[in-house]
């Protein structure tokens, strides 16, 4: 009969092919080997998230959130695919130190990468997001924006001494920056006073610090949730870092409150991860959630959440 | 697991930090060399020879800060942090640069969304 499984879906004594799952987290030439006899490939890529600001020791300069990294996929014929593949892992990032005036802003996310062994062709790429500003580096009374979350085109935009967040990572469509993003690209990161931009594939933006409270980050259907806006001296909490699988900013890592540490997004073993919530007090931002969440944003004085690594999977069947 | 930097060998540039266990084969794409990274490696950043150095810091233009000035009331903050706002002719003042600078662009034909609705905003006070 030539069947090798048990048939377990009942149709005309066919089966099911069982796909061979790869979830790789370490960079590696060849990362994958085509199975033999396989006919489809499916990759997704998720580019890492982009560091929390660091906290400030002044008042009035609550620091922005990370933005979270993009998901690209696309399903090949095996037989367009080279025999073996590199594969390259975007790792996290540093924490952004705080406890000056200004404080470190967050480090860029890192991409993740699909490309051919031979060097030639890269077969998929996925952006990392915008690191999210120090708190006093836009100035007195200025709050820190947001970074831009990654795009499957370009990294999302770093800020550094300014309120306004970072753009989303490439496609643009006819140079628009506008907050909320379709298709691959990333996210805005939020103003001073304002929440992270949303994103289909695409990162989502990093959440602003405020005049009151930071701002929740971005979300994304798709991509990776963005990190939190931090909470500034004297106020009563940092944002929720934004979600994976949603197009409303927050539901991921929680706040820190008046007094506690921004709580990690989720990670998982699919999708992607959620961003970081912000720190509250003098507390340090929530780490973004493995794959791609960006970190939230410290509290006064301490350090901003880790921007997580992104991560490559491979299904072929 | 650890943290390496791929770096463009011709310019010092990192390209990307990875994550890398330090024993599977791996090999850097070309132009590139890896090196174990720290705190400081970033994308935008470079490596000097010696150290990394973070990506530097890009100023933001005249118009990038009144955009966000023009949303902020504060001045700045007092012994006790309490806010001090700005008065009325300081605010007015940094609206009319940002409208200036807003216009000067629109002329040169590259005037994004978000400033155009600021630019006509401010039109209509």
């Amino acid at each position: 009969m030539g069947l090798v499984v048990a048939n377990n879906v009942g149709l005309s004594g066919l089966v099911a092919p069982k796909p061979n799952v790869q979830i790789i987290t370490s960079s590696a030439s060849p990362g994958w080997t085509k199975p033999a006899g396989c006919t489809r490939v499916y990759i997704e890529v998720i580019g890492g998230g982009a560091g929390g600001g660091g906290g400030s020791t002044a008042a009035g300069n609550g620091s922005g959130g990370g933005g979270g990294g993009a998901f690209a996929r696309a399903i090949f014929d095996a037989d367009a695919l080279e025999a073996t593949l590199d594969v390259i892992v975007g790792a996290e990032t540093g924490a952004a130190a705080g406890g000056t005036n200004p404080a470190s802003d967050g480090a860029a996310g890192n991409y993740s990468e699909v490309h051919g062994s031979s060097g030639s062709v890269v077969y998929l790429k996925a952006w990392g997001g915008g690191g999210g500003c120090g708190g006093g580096q836009a100035g007195a009374g200025a709050f820190s924006g947001g970074g831009g979350g990654g795009g499957t085109g370009g990294i999302g935009a770093s800020v550094t001494g300014s309120q306004t967040g970072g753009d989303g990572g490439d496609p643009d469509i006819e140079g628009s920056t506008h907050g909320n993003s379709l298709g691959g690209r990333g996210g805005k990161g939020g103003n001073q006073d304002a929440v992270g931009g949303n994103a289909e594939y695409g990162g989502a933006g990093g959440g602003g610090g405020g005049t009151g409270n930071g701002y929740n980050g971005g979300s994304s259907i798709f991509g990776a949730g963005g990190g939190a806006g931090g909470e500034d001296i004297g106020e009563t909490g940092g944002g929720v870092g934004g979600a994976w699988s949603s197009y409303t900013a927050g539901g991921g890592g929680a706040s820190g409150g008046d007094a506690g540490v921004g709580v990690a997004g989720t990670s998982r073993d699919y999708g992607c991860g959620d961003g970081g919530g912000g720190g509250g007090g003098s507390n340090v931002g929530g780490n973004g959630g493995t794959p791609g969440g960006g970190g939230g944003a410290a509290g006064a004085v301490t350090t901003g959440g880790i921007g997580a690594a992104g991560a490559v999977r491979i299904f072929s069947w | 697991m650890g943290r390496y930097a791929l770096i463009i060998t011709a310019t010092g540039a990192v390209d990307n930090v990875i994550e890398y266990d330090g024993s599977a084969p791996f090999t850097p794409p070309t132009g590139m060399e890896l090196r174990v990274a720290d705190n400081n490696a970033e994308p935008g950043g470079s490596w000097n020879g010696s150290a990394f150095v973070r990506a530097p810091v890009v100023e933001p233009t005249r118009t990038q800060v009144l955009m966000g000035e023009v949303k902020n009331p504060v001045a700045s903050y007092d012994a006790d942090g309490d806010p001090v706002n700005k008065t009325s002719d300081v605010v007015a003042a940094e609206k009319l640069e940002l409208k200036n600078l807003l216009l000067a662009e629109l002329a040169a034909g590259d005037l994004g969304q978000e400033r155009t609705q600021t630019l006509l905003r401010l039109e209509r006070e």
